[in-house]
This record gives structure tokens, C-alpha cells and sequence, in this order.
């Protein structure tokens, strides 16, 4: 196993270390996302050592590599990659419809009187919607130029 | 776009005469064992780069792997 991976799994437990040195020793009102930033970062630190030193121990050495192995197989295996490719388009317009539902819902919240600064989360969907289509157009685009020139 | 009935190919019948099972087949021209399965039952028509791989292993041409049933979409 990489050396680096090592590395980021103590970079990752040391902010994890001072994220719960901050909660313990200050208070703010961020108390709890420092106890949440702490429990992520340490858990995920810690792990990625145990998995470091598990696999980096030289009886693991041989199935490592063929784990290795057919995780490249699995990521870059091409019918794979169409049906990623064709997830994330399907995604991306059960996003698209949600958001035009949650613009929707909110409007009527808010008109309703249900709700209220329903504008701030309405405009904010029309800007995330704006943004999707967006990038979007521009991936396209970039793409194209990139294959067809 | 994933396959289509204007191909066929005799992946099936050449991996089983080298007695491989489609693990090891997808292992050797580095697949996973779910494309093989799915060009093998005709449901997925693989890439050029790929129909090549396949083609090479066996030493033999695509054409005499795959063949073009002919009749394009209008």
C-alpha cells in the first residue's frame, strides 16, 4: 500500500485531534459541529490506519494486489462506465425534476402562509437549477469540442 | 445502444473450447465477468478496443467472432 495513504490517514487523525481539542477546550456555537468534524475525521483517520497496516503486512501483500487489481477491472471496465454514464444522466433528471417540485411546493407553502422566507429557499432552487443546466450545457460543449473537434 | 439483434458472436463457444469459465476469461482481457456475460448473451455489443482484445485472445479476426447480421435502422 502507498506511503501517501499513510500520510493522509495521520493528516485526517490530526485534524480529527484538534477539531476534539477545540470542542473540548473553547465553546461556541459551533460545540456540536466540532463534536460531529471530531467523530468524522477520527473515525475515518483511524480506519484508513488499520486498513493501512493491515494490508501493508507482507502475508496481505499477494491479495492486496489482486484486490487491486479487480478494482481497476471494476472502474474501468467499459460497460461499467456506460452504465455510470447512464446513471448519472438518469440522476441528474430526477434532480432536475425534484427541484422544479420543490420550487413548486415551496411557492405554495409559502403563498399559503406556511411557510415563511419561502422566496430565500425559492430562489436559491433556481439558482442551484440554473447552475445544473448550466454545467451541463458546458460539459456538453466541452466534450463535443474535445471528440469532434 | 447496449447491444441489438444485428450482431452475433461466438464468444461463448471459443471460451468454452479454451476451457476457461468467464471469470477467467474476463480476467485475462481484463473485464468484469458481468461484460462477458452480457456480450455472451448478445445483450451488449462490446467497443471496437474491445472486440479487438477479444479478437486477439482467441487469434482470430472480429469477423470471425462477430458477425454483422446486417439491416442499419432507417
Amino acid at each position: 500500500m502507498k506511503k501517501s495513504s499513510l500520510c493522509l490517514s495521520i493528516a485526517i487523525t490530526v485534524v480529527g485531534i484538534i477539531c476534539l481539542l477545540i470542542a473540548i477546550f473553547t465553546e461556541t456555537v459551533f460545540d456540536g459541529l466540532l463534536w460531529g468534524f471530531t467523530g468524522a475525521f477520527l473515525g475515518i483517520g483511524i480506519a484508513s490506519m488499520v486498513k493501512f497496516f493491515y494490508w501493508a503486512s507482507p502475508k496481505n501483500g499477494e491479495r492486496y494486489k489482486e484486490i487491486l487489481e479487480q478494482q481497476d477491472i471494476e472502474v474501468n471496465d467499459e460497460l461499467n462506465i456506460i452504465i455510470r454514464d447512464k446513471a448519472g444522466h438518469l440522476a441528474y433528471q430526477f434532480a432536475y425534476i425534484a427541484i422544479v417540485v420543490s420550487i413548486m411546493i415551496f411557492g405554495f407553502l409559502g403563498k399559503a402562509g406556511m411557510l415563511t422566507n419561502h422566496m430565500i429557499f425559492v430562489y436559491y432552487l433556481i439558482g442551484l437549477l440554473v447552475f445544473l443546466l448550466i454545467t451541463y450545457v458546458a460539459a456538453f460543449n466541452h466534450f463535443r469540442k474535445k471528440i469532434a473537434g | 445502444m447496449w447491444g441489438g439483434d444485428r450482431l452475433d458472436n461466438y464468444v461463448e463457444q471459443l471460451r468454452k473450447e479454451r476451457g476457461l469459465n468467464q471469470e477467467e476469461f474476463a480476467k485475462a482481457i481484463r473485464v468484469s465477468r458481468q461484460t462477458v456475460s452480457a456480450i455472451e448473451n448478445g445483450k451488449y455489443n462490446p467497443s471496437l478496443d474491445l472486440a479487438f482484445i477479444i479478437s486477439d485472445f482467441f487469434g482470430k479476426t472480429i469477423e470471425e467472432i462477430f458477425i454483422y447480421k446486417g439491416g442499419a435502422d432507417k
